[in-house]
């Protein structure tokens, strides 16, 4: 029973991470152009990500979708590295992303206190 | 001790342990199968290929061991968790793993694994499907046309993904680590160097070991068609060469021009010249079988040791036979000034007198009329040695000494001849393939043949009494008579100019032929034939 709630609320936590997950990464690049290594940096800290390999898929799409892009940069040990950035258009979708999750927090913020 | 290879990762160099290298491996493949339908899959490989290099080097393990490796993919995490956890991507990898399709097998190919892909497409063991095949060339080539149409349009099962789908397995991690498993027991030190510069290449390029297309397996083909016809060509060769040199070994061709070899070479050194003399032919033939069939496996089993053991014996071989050829060669010419083989005589001889001939065993005589009674021989001394002519109770004999089958190679086979003369013949015998030709003029002759013997005779004689059997010929066609009596036997042909009265029996196949008579009594039996044909003197 005990174990069954648990994995209940593992589920739960990883739909959330899930839905967050592009937002939190448009974020990270936002802040400053980033290099995978410091995204991941950045979303582990935040403990938004569990395995890495899930982020790649992630970025090819925003990638696509014409939200980032990204320019090589030589790499002081190894090889040259892809520094991701904000298109306009991926600056724009952010805004309204924080907006939403501004409305959001609130609502969620409001029931939880609510119910306390 | 462990053994290491070196793997380019992101075009950074690495040294890993072997066991390392296979649980990376198996672990790309994975996510490689995992984003195989992926718009965007070879950025984003390249992207975690990029990353795994980027924790390699801040590892700084100057050997990266399966502990740094497993670390790696616990961080990256496995494909069953790029499902379960935070993917926000539709999950595409999967779908197409339900149901088999069509893919030419390259690790089990002969041409281009078209039929062994329908094998696997259809569960049945690949054997059965070329012989379909070949069946399908036979009838009127049907099969060609089908095999490069379906070798055009079919793709080649490049990823272990594609292999798996092919044997309708479902792609899973756990199947992929199967087939690498496979893969990597099977490889050698060598191979492994390969694969490494294939698997890094794989995951950046499209281009992949065994992804030939049409035009680049011509090649092969053709190979294989030579393989086929070298093979083949050497193979018969050589069993024809070991089959002379076994007759050479045990006796055959003992003679070369006359000379007979074992008295040159004696014993050992004969056998050792005919082996020598084998090798210095068969070895160059046996490299043409074996470069044949190096063809036909795709690889070369003509290695430095076989060469050079080969091109040694074989440089043995012909200093070997050169040496027993020349000493050969030398006696040759020397008994070749002396040989009774080959000199010729001409050697006559009075007899006691007679008044039949007897020839046999082969023997070549010419009769003449004269006054006395003589033989003159003309030929080699051995072969006059080997003829015997003796008179008993009126009748010559003829008959040869040495009646066994010398065999001789090259040798000058010149007959001999023999002209037998007198003053009254009243009979002829002729046996055992013997030819006996003459001009005659008598009262009566008696002429017995036998076993493939030949008379021909012109002149004239009152009576003949002929008996012929056995494939014998005679021909009388000049030879005027007044009457005659045949009786000719199994296959027997006469030809006869006859005055007066013919007596004429045929058996079994014979046939007499005869001019100049309408008083002709026949009997003929069994398909023999007996004709009246027109001669000359009347058409004129």
């Amino acid at each position: 029973m005990n174990k069954d709630v648990k994995e209940d609320v593992a589920l739960a936590h990883a739909q959330m991470r899930k839905g967050v997950l592009e937002f939190c990464t448009l974020l990270i690049i936002e802040k400053d152009t980033a290099y995978v290594s410091d995204i991941l940096k950045e979303l582990k800290l935040a403990d938004l990500i569990v395995v890495e390999g899930t982020l790649y898929p992630l970025l090819s799409r925003l990638k696509t979708e014409g939200l980032l892009e990204y320019t090589w940069q030589e790499s002081p040990s190894g090889p040259p590295r892809k520094y991701y950035s904000l298109t306009p258009h991926g600056t724009k979708q952010l805004a309204q992303l924080k907006t939403i999750w501004k409305t959001l927090t609130t609502s969620v913020n409001s029931l939880i206190t609510k119910s306390a | 001790m462990k053994k290491t290879t070196t793997i380019s990762l992101a075009r950074t160099l690495f040294h890993i342990e072997e066991d390392a290298y296979a649980l990376l491996d198996t672990y790309l493949i994975s996510v490689k199968s995992h984003f195989a339908d992926h718009d965007d899959k070879e950025e984003i490989l390249s992207d975690i290929e990029a990353r795994i290099a980027e924790r390699f080097t801040e590892a700084r393990d100057s050997i990266i061991d399966s502990t740094a490796v497993q670390a790696v993919i616990d961080a990256m995490g496995t494909i069953g968790q790029f499902d379960a956890t935070d993917t926000v991507e539709p999950v595409t990898a999967t779908h197409t793993t339900l149901h088999k399709r069509l893919y030419r097998d390259a690790d089990s190919r002969v041409v281009a694994g078209v039929a062994a892909g329908l094998a696997h497409y259809f569960g049945i063991d690949r054997t059965i499907v070329r012989i379909i095949f070949i069946g399908l060339v036979f009838l009127s080539g049907f099969g060609i046309i089908t095999y490069i149409v379906l070798w055009m349009v079919t793709p080649l099962a490049k990823t272990n993904a594609q292999k798996l789908e092919m044997a309708g397995v479902p792609v899973t991690l756990k199947a992929m680590s199967e087939i690498v498993r496979e893969r990597f027991e099977e490889i050698d030190g060598d191979r492994i160097a390969k694969s490494t510069k294939d698997f890094a290449a794989g995951f950046s390029a499209d281009v992949e070991r065994g992804s030939k297309t049409f035009f680049a397996t011509v090649g092969p083909l053709v190979k294989v068609i030579v393989g086929v016809f070298v093979v083949f060509f050497a193979l018969c060769a050589t069993a024809g060469v070991t089959i002379l040199t076994a007759l050479g070994l045990f006796g055959l061709p003992a003679r070369f021009f006359g000379v007979s070899a074992t008295s040159v070479l004696h014993g050992l050194q004969y056998s050792g010249a005919v082996v020598a003399l084998y090798l210095a032919i068969v070895l160059p033939i046996i490299v043409v079988l074996l470069w044949g069939i190096s063809l036909l496996r795709k690889k070369s089993i003509l290695n430095r040791i076989n060469v050079l053991v080969f091109g040694s014996l074989w440089f043995l071989a012909v200093v070997v036979s050169g040496v027993m050829v020349s000493r050969l060669a030398y006696k040759v010419s020397e008994q070749m000034k002396q040989d009774p083989m080959i000199i010729t005589q001409t050697i006559s001889q009075t007899l006691s007198p007679f008044v039949a001939v007897d020839v046999a065993d082969g023997k070549n005589v010419t009769i003449v009329m004269g006054q006395e009674y003589k033989i003159e021989y003309e030929g080699t001394q051995s072969a006059i040695q080997d003829t015997a002519a003796t008179v008993q109770d009126g009748i010559l004999s003829i008959r040869g000494k040495d009646t066994s089958f010398t065999r001789c190679m090259f040798c000058d086979n010149q007959p001999l001849h023999m002209t037998v003369t007198l003053p009254l013949l009243s009979a002829l015998i002729a046996t055992d393939n013997a030819r006996i030709y003459g001009d005659v003029q008598t009262q009566s002759l008696k002429v017995t043949q036998s076993d493939s013997s030949q008379i021909s005779l012109t002149g004239s004689s009152g009576s003949l009494d002929l008996n012929i059997k056995d494939s014998s010929a005679f021909d009388g066609q000049e030879l005027m008579l007044q009457s005659a009596r045949v009786v000719a036997r199994d296959g027997s042909t006469v030809s006869l100019d006859v005055k007066g009265i013919l007596v004429a029996e045929a058996y079994d196949g014979s046939s007499i032929e005869y001019t100049g008579t309408s008083q002709a009594k026949i009997i003929k039996k069994d398909g023999s034939r007996v004709e009246a044909i027109e001669s000359e003197e009347t058409v004129l």
